[in-house]
């Protein structure tokens, strides 16, 4: 998995890849809280190159998601694949989640806001 | 010298060695059996002194997780005052010891050495013997000081194995306490009209996942299987308020509708669950025996797999997302046909997401393969065969996920039993 971290404000960019599971999850949420302070607690979460997702890693988003609308912020998704499509369909984690198909269309949604 | 004399002088020193090394021996028994750090330095500077005809003797051992510890004998005979700054300054070397300090007119000699990692230990002993005659004394006391690191790493190894056997025989009281909570047995298929059969394996001893099960007065069965995120005692502190608040909705809600019974489990846990930074997963089931109707509730859990008598197996997916997510649940009832012969599975993702060596998973499509293969089994046979499927797909790979089974299969007679009465179908 890589983490990428870009800034352009007030969004958090965190780009994914790999699997996203319970030995990657711990270093998502670090990454995370650290971003979350120096911004307004936009975050969006990037799995284009994500081709598998577990439960542990739904429960780090969770806790990312909730974390940042304590702050004020959100975190969202963008560039499902479809293994990870599924999933989130499955468990309706698309109701929890804003999800975004491209970086560009959640950039626009984000700033309009 | 005469020959004669060598050979006296030899003598002599032959029988101080072996005295020396049963004294050494002596010491490594008494020392053996002595798991107490402190009494073990006592006993310890209290042979040295002999072995080493020293006047005095101590020894101190700094070891990360314990307070430092000096022992002397004869007891209190160093100044601890004096004698500290002179030990805290003696030169560190990383293996072998080194003579390190002269005190007043009898000399003090310190081997130092270290012990487990960062640890030290040492050695001092006063002797009124110059350092140029010392060579047979200091090796006899590095030998002492050998001795004593293996007891030390004795007795700290035992302390470590009986944490370990307190925590193993608290975390077995745990795991049959998490057991207790849940259904002691199966409700009869003669109450309830169907079959069930449940697996339960935690992936340690104690874990996240829960099932109830019940029949449900004049009607049928009510059941649930859920999985709180995470494993292990977090996870399973959540697991009991959780299977609390589901069958307290169950008992006390007016008109119980998987519908009301989840908004009000998630309204119940929803600031515990966001604390914890957790959430659930759950699926609840009323199947009404008379109507051939299972209603039912799916916050976020899969896999659910349906297999109507003469179908295509296929999954059940969620409506709302898990409870503890959003503030509000957003699931609504759903019904379906619950004919006899058709089968619910209900399994946690510790099934569907096992994994083999070369850490595949086994997946939902393997899921709704093996149902269709096993349609004409029992619940509990069904059971067996998805429990032996998994044990086989993993080969051995570790259990990493709490993993639960719930197999309910509509009975092929409908025939109710509520104690005395007989609901016969006409």
């Amino acid at each position: 998995m890589n983490i990428k971290t870009l800034s352009p404000e007030p969004i958090t960019l965190i780009e994914l890849s790999g699997r996203f599971d319970a030995h990657v999850a711990p270093e998502f949420l670090t990454l995370m809280d650290e971003n979350i302070s120096i911004f307004a607690g936009y975050i969006l979460v990037d799995l284009e190159k994500v081709n598998f997702i577990d439960s542990t890693a739904l429960a780090a988003l969770v806790r990312g998601l909730k974390h940042c609308r304590e702050n004020g912020g959100d975190l969202s998704l963008c560039n499902l694949q479809q293994p990870v499509q599924i999933i989130f369909e499955l468990t309706r984690m698309d109701n929890a989640f804003r999800i975004y198909s491209t970086q560009k269309d959640a950039y626009e949604k984000i700033r309009a806001k | 010298m005469s020959s004669s004399s060598k050979l006296d002088l030899l003598a002599e020193a032959l029988s101080e060695a072996q005295d020396q090394l049963l004294a050494i021996s002596a010491l490594a028994q008494t020392t053996a059996q002595q798991f107490d750090l402190e009494q073990l330095l006592s006993i310890l500077v209290q042979q040295a002194k002999q072995i080493l005809n020293a006047d005095a003797v101590f020894m101190t051992v700094d070891i990360n997780n314990q307070p430092p510890l000096f022992v002397d004998f004869p007891t209190n005979y160093f100044n601890l005052k004096e004698i500290v700054p002179l030990i805290n300054a003696a030169h560190e070397s990383p293996d072998a010891f080194q003579v390190i300090h002269i005190m007043d007119s009898v000399p003090i000699y310190i081997l130092d050495q270290k012990i487990r990692g960062t640890g030290r230990i040492k050695l001092g002993f006063q002797i009124d013997t110059p350092q140029t005659a010392l060579s047979p004394t200091l090796n006899l006391a590095q030998t002492i000081t050998d001795q004593a690191k293996i007891q030390i790493e004795n007795s700290l190894l035992h302390k470590e194995l009986i944490t370990q056997a307190k925590l193993q025989i608290e975390m077995e009281a745990a795991r049959q306490m998490q057991a207790s909570l849940l259904p002691k047995s199966i409700p009869p298929s003669t109450e309830t009209g169907v079959d069930m059969a449940i697996h339960f394996q935690p992936a340690s001893k104690v874990g996240g996942d829960f099932y109830d099960l019940k029949s449900h007065p004049h009607k049928g069965a009510i059941f649930s299987v859920g999985d709180i995120s995470g494993k292990g005692i977090p996870a399973a502190l959540l697991m009991s308020m959780t299977l609390n608040a589901l069958r307290n909705g169950v008992r006390f809600i007016e008109d119980p509708t998987p519908k009301k019974i989840l908004a009000q489990v998630n309204q119940n846990m929803y600031d515990d669950f966001t604390r914890a930074g957790s959430f659930a997963t759950v699926f609840i089931g009323s199947y009404d025996a008379h109507k051939g109707e299972l209603s039912y509730g799916n916050a976020g859990h899969s896999p659910v797999v349906f297999c109507p008598a003469n179908g295509d197996a296929r999954l059940l997916e969620a409506d709302g997302t898990a409870l503890g997510i959003l503030p509000e649940s957003l699931c609504e009832s759903q019904i379906l046909d619950f004919r006899p012969g058709d089968i619910l599975i209900v399994g946690t993702d510790g099934f569907s997401e096992a994994e083999n060596p070369v850490r595949e998973m086994f997946g939902y499509k393997k899921l709704l393969h093996l149902v269709e293969e096993l349609r004409h089994s029992s619940a509990q046979a069904i059971k067996d065969g998805f429990v032996q499927a998994i044990n086989q797909f993993a080969s051995g790979y570790p259990q990493s996920d709490d993993q639960t089974l719930l197999v309910i299969k509509v009975n092929e007679i409908k025939e109710i039993n509520h104690g005395n009465e007989k609901d016969r179908p006409d």
